[in-house]
């Protein structure tokens, strides 16, 4: 590897221009594959197209496009032009147009983006947006065909900032990641190092490139480590799940990334083909990340496939991830066997201490390892400021050579994470233990359904503002959906009148709707409160902690009152 | 066309379906999956994936219990997506056209 990205792929392209980079699985079966130098040519297409445009190195560049060619393409061009390329979700069919334009411009508008590169078929549906006239130009895909390539030579330095990753909603829109090349070099090369990559290697992806996970282990690292990738539409594979055994298959895959709740999705969910079974004995690891891992969900998979399929139970394997630290901060599973610790529940919720169970422990927590540190990385588990030992629970903190120089224009909130010595207070809870990290819960107010991180306050905004419910008396939080593998979501909401059965139901349904069409999220379920009847903290805030554990015991016990006969409610006390 | 939905159909289909019993089966099974859709109560025209009853992961699901249930190939008919299973009634149409299509 070089010290820039872009020299990376220029050299794979001097040196080695038919090698092919990356294959595009369609569902149909087809597949079109990429060689390193038919990536330059397009991507200088797209580096002249920026310039054509007045884009100026250090300038913002949004992509929009199906996961395919092009989007590689045009992410590496903007790398060569020297603008900070940034991966955005395109239009779906899900939300609706007036709320995507409304996210765009926001992205737009904090990012101070000078272009956006769309597929085709999503132009027409950007067109209206208001923040064109503010001189952000719109350029289809299309448009890099009619310039002719020029060869540029590498000129981004080191340490200048290569892309921005944003994560979805108002919050995570706020908060562009800042890699710098080194960090992103840097990061693949202990990467490489901690997987064992080879040129023998083959690397499967359903995951989208707007996701730090796609876009470092799936993109990235094959990208400038020569290993080549195949990469399945996210949309077919949630259709059809096998479509990622199909690949696995074909090119005999050994590594492939994916969040907890695919591991419970592939097992129950992917249907073998007439005559023919899933071999999956290539694959030498499938890497758990990017949402709590589950033992169970391992076990779902491993019980699924290791017959007749041929997986290696060795090959289930797992790493803790941040788009903050590039990607990696651990790798489980690969130098050595991943370990699971069963721990008595009860001292680990009384003392957050991690001592192993003995055959007396009545409640058991079984945690899987995230492996050991990468090279360059270092890990603290502190309270309060102070470092904690092993064994002991806190928030993990982070120092690296890989981690980001910020949230692009946010000085506040890189202050907020970031400390003076250069440690990263991620806001997840665990503790170390025989070397290994061992990630037990969040202290920050996250939700992860299916790989994809959901703030709180987000949803609360967009309920607060639906008709009937008392804006600003709203809860959401995120609660353990063991079936599914993943979190699912949960509002609880006052109102401030009586309602009837129907107009209960009613409302519930707006509020879901609301959620569905403004975040693209779906909430497991909706209760409706009496007004003042959540719990707020004594900073007179609505505790989020609280509530979940009041929605949790009524799970448990009886079920909750709606509002329409909840007066004299217990369930919850108003503070 | 998905592999999904190429598979061959292991119940004979000799009846004709009844248009209220499909409608209702089905009501029942997305209330089971969807707290929201059990207290609603669930109609016909309401959406289920727009308005977030249901999530793109149980879209799966759904196919699945319709197929089986029902004994129909949806993919008879129209390539299954979101938007042309959105509502009860939708699904109901479906299901009777494909039953019509695949019967002898």
């Amino acid at each position: 590897m070089f010290k820039t990205i872009d020299e990376t792929v220029e050299r794979w392209a001097e040196r080695e221009p038919g090698r092919i980079f990356a294959h595009f699985w369609a569902k149909d079966g087809s597949v079109s594959s990429l060689t390193y130098g038919h990536l330059l040519e397009r991507s200088q297409r797209f580096a002249a197209l920026l310039a054509a445009h007045g884009v100026r190195a250090g300038e913002v560049v949004v992509l929009i496009q199906e996961q395919d060619a092009d989007l590689v393409a045009s992410f590496v061009g903007a790398i060569l032009h020297g603008a900070y390329p940034s991966i955005f979700a395109f239009p779906s069919p899900k939300i609706s147009r007036e709320i995507y334009l409304n996210t765009l411009d926001q992205l737009l508008q904090h990012s101070a983006a000078r272009a956006v590169i769309a597929s085709a078929r999503f132009t027409t549906a950007l067109e209206s947006l208001d923040t064109w006239r503010e001189g952000v130009a719109l350029l289809p895909v299309s448009a890099a065909k009619a310039h002719v390539t020029r060869s540029l030579t590498p000129r981004n330095g080191a340490d200048e900032i290569a892309f921005l990753q944003h994560s979805s909603g108002t919050t995570g829109l706020k908060k562009g990641v800042a890699l710098s090349h080194r960090a992103v070099i840097t990061q693949l090369s202990h990467l490489t190092e901690a997987l064992h990559l080879s040129t023998h290697d083959h690397i499967i992806s359903w995951l989208p490139l707007y996701h730090d996970m796609g876009l470092i282990a799936c993109f990235l690292l094959p990208l400038c480590s020569g290993v080549p990738v195949t990469m399945i539409d996210p949309f077919d594979w949630a259709r059809d799940p096998a479509l990622l055994f199909d690949a696995i298959h074909a090119h005999r895959g050994s590594l492939c990334w994916l969040p907890n709740f695919a591991y419970n999705f592939l097992a129950t969910r992917a249907r073998e083909r007439p005559g023919a079974c899933f071999d999956l004995s290539t694959m030498r690891a499938f890497i758990n990340c990017a949402e709590p891992i589950s033992a169970r969900s391992h076990e779902t998979f491993r019980a699924r496939f290791e017959g007749a399929c041929g997986l290696r139970p060795e090959a289930l394997c797992s790493s803790y991830a941040m788009a903050e630290n590039t990607f990696a901060v651990t790798q489980g599973g690969i130098s050595s066997a991943l370990r699971v610790e069963r721990l008595d529940e009860d001292v680990f919720q009384r003392e957050h201490t991690a001592r192993l169970a003995t055959a007396t422990t009545t409640r058991v927590k079984e945690v899987v390892s995230s492996g050991e540190l990468l090279q360059g990385n270092r890990v603290r588990i502190v309270n309060a400021g102070q470092p904690l030992q092993e064994r002991r629970v806190g928030e993990i903190v982070i120092h690296s050579d890989s981690l980001f120089g910020g949230y692009f224009n946010r000085e506040d909130l890189t202050h907020a994470v970031l400390d003076d010595a250069g440690w990263y207070f991620s806001g997840d809870l665990g503790y170390l233990a025989g070397g290994q990290l061992f990630v037990t819960g969040r202290r920050k107010d996250l939700i992860i359904v299916a790989g994809k991180n959901i703030y709180p306050g987000d949803i609360e905004e967009v309920v607060s503002s639906v008709q009937g419910v008392v804006p600003g008396r709203v809860v959401a939080f995120g609660v353990p959906d063991d079936e599914k593998g993943t979190e699912q979501v949960v509002v609880v909401a006052e109102t401030r009148q009586a309602l009837t059965t129907t107009e209960a139901g009613s409302l519930r349904l707006a509020i879901s709707s609301a959620i569905r069409q403004d975040l693209d999220c779906v909430a497991k379920d909706v209760q409706l409160r009496p007004h003042l009847s959540l719990l707020k903290s004594s900073s007179g805030k609505i505790a989020r902690d609280a509530n979940r554990a009041c929605y949790l015991k009524g799970l448990s016990g009886p079920k909750p009152r709606s509002p329409q006969h909840a007066e004299g409610d217990t369930d919850v006390r108003a503070l | 066309m998905f592999a999904l939905f190429r598979r061959k159909r292991t119940v004979a289909n000799t009846e004709p379906l009844d248009r209220e019993q499909v409608s209702t089966e089905l009501e029942r099974q997305i209330g089971s999956w969807s707290a929201v859709a059990q207290e609603l109560p669930l109609q016909g025209s309401t959406p289920l994936f727009s308005a977030g009853l249901l999530d793109s992961l149980q879209f799966l699901d759904l196919v699945l219990f319709v197929e089986r249930r029902f004994s129909v190939e949806l993919g008879h008919v129209a390539e299954p997506t979101p938007e042309k299973l959105d509502t009860v009634d939708k699904i109901v149409e479906l299901i009777l056209s494909a039953s019509t299509r695949s019967r002898p």
